[in-house]
C-alpha cells in the first residue's frame, strides 16, 4: 500500500496493477457471495473484488458441494459462455466455443482485455499476463478455468 | 560502445537507445495493456467520487479512444512514455488530487473545435 504513495516513475505497472488498490478507502465493501445452487446471477456486480475480499470470502462457510457449485466443465462453460455473449462487441451468431476471438470474432488486444477481465469478475480471481496472451479462444479459457479451479480448490463464489 | 583502435581514439558510437522501461516490444505491450486495466477497473470509482455527469459507457469509450490516438505508435521508448505519462494521470485521479473539472478536461466539452472548411476559416477571420 505505501507503494502508492511514490509518484516517480520507477514505480512499475504490475506491481500497481496487482495491488487492485485503487479503491475509495471509505467505500471497501466486502460482500460474501454464497455459491447456493440456486443462484442464478451468473454475472458478478460487483467489479470491485479484490483478492483480499476474496480470501476473507473463503472463510465463510459454504453450504454448496464442489459439483454443484459451477465447477464442473458444464458449469464453467455455461458460466464463460454466458459472460462472453453478453460482451457487446461480440456478435452471438458467430460465436462457438472454438471460434478465435482476433481472427474470426474481430476483436483487438484492448477488446480481449475487456473479455478478460469480465471473465475474472466473474470467477473471482485474477489472471496473470503470461496466462492472459494464450487464452484466445473459449475453449482455452475454460480449459484453463478448470485447472486453476483444481489448483485452488476453489468451493466458494 | 566505443573502441579505440591502436593509438587513434576513433570512437564508433553505436546509436543504440537505453531502454526506458521496456526492453522488447513485448514488455511493452504488456505494460499498455496493464495500464488499459488497471484504468478501466478504476473508472466506476472515479465516476461515484467526481461526481461527473458521466455514464459509465461513455468513460469506457473516451478510454478506448485515448488509447487508440497512440495506436500507431511503435518506438518502444516512446511506448514507454506514454505509459508512465497514463500512469501518473490514473495516479492522480485515483487518489482524488484531481477536481472534477480535471476529470471532465478529457471530455473537452467546452472546446471548439477549430475551422477546416474555407467559409468557416473566413468566419473566424483567419487569411486563407
Amino acid at each position: 500500500m505505501l507503494g502508492i504513495c511514490r509518484t516517480k516513475a520507477s514505480l512499475t505497472l504490475q506491481r500497481l496493477a496487482k495491488l487492485n488498490s485503487f479503491r475509495a478507502l471509505s467505500s471497501f465493501t466486502v460482500v460474501p457471495k454464497f455459491a447456493l445452487p440456486s443462484s442464478n446471477k451468473h454475472i458478478s456486480t460487483l467489479s470491485g473484488i479484490s483478492q483480499h475480499a476474496i480470501q476473507r470470502c473463503s472463510q465463510w462457510r459454504c453450504y454448496a458441494s464442489a459439483s454443484s457449485a459451477g465447477l464442473s466443465q458444464d458449469k464453467i462453460t455455461e458460466r464463460v459462455m454466458t459472460v462472453i455473449k453478453l460482451f457487446e462487441k461480440i456478435s452471438a451468431e458467430k460465436l462457438t466455443i472454438e471460434s478465435h476471438f482476433m481472427k474470426e470474432l474481430g476483436l483487438d488486444s484492448l477488446d480481449h482485455v475487456e473479455l478478460l477481465m469480465a471473465i475474472e469478475d466473474e470467477f473471482g480471481f485474477e489472471i496473470p499476463d503470461q496466462d492472459a496472451e494464450k487464452l484466445n479462444k473459449p475453449s482455452d479459457i475454460i480449459k484453463y478455468l478448470c485447472e486453476k479451479m483444481e489448483d485452488r480448490q476453489y468451493v466458494c463464489m | 560502445l566505443m573502441s579505440s583502435a591502436g593509438g587513434t581514439l576513433i570512437r564508433q558510437a553505436v546509436k543504440e537507445a537505453k531502454p526506458v522501461f521496456s526492453a522488447t516490444s513485448e514488455d511493452a505491450r504488456r505494460r499498455v495493456l496493464n495500464l488499459y486495466r488497471a484504468w478501466f477497473r478504476q473508472l466506476p470509482y472515479i465516476i461515484r467520487e467526481y461526481d461527473v455527469p458521466l455514464t459509465l459507457p461513455m468513460c469506457r469509450r473516451k478510454l478506448r479512444e485515448n488509447f487508440e490516438k497512440y495506436r500507431q505508435v511503435n518506438d518502444i521508448r516512446v511506448i514507454d512514455l506514454l505509459v508512465a505519462k497514463g500512469q501518473m494521470e490514473l495516479v492522480e485521479t485515483a487518489h482524488m488530487w484531481k477536481q472534477k473539472t480535471h476529470v471532465m478536461d478529457y471530455f473537452k466539452q467546452t472546446v471548439t473545435p477549430k475551422p477546416t472548411d474555407f467559409l468557416g476559416k473566413f468566419f473566424d477571420g483567419k487569411e486563407p
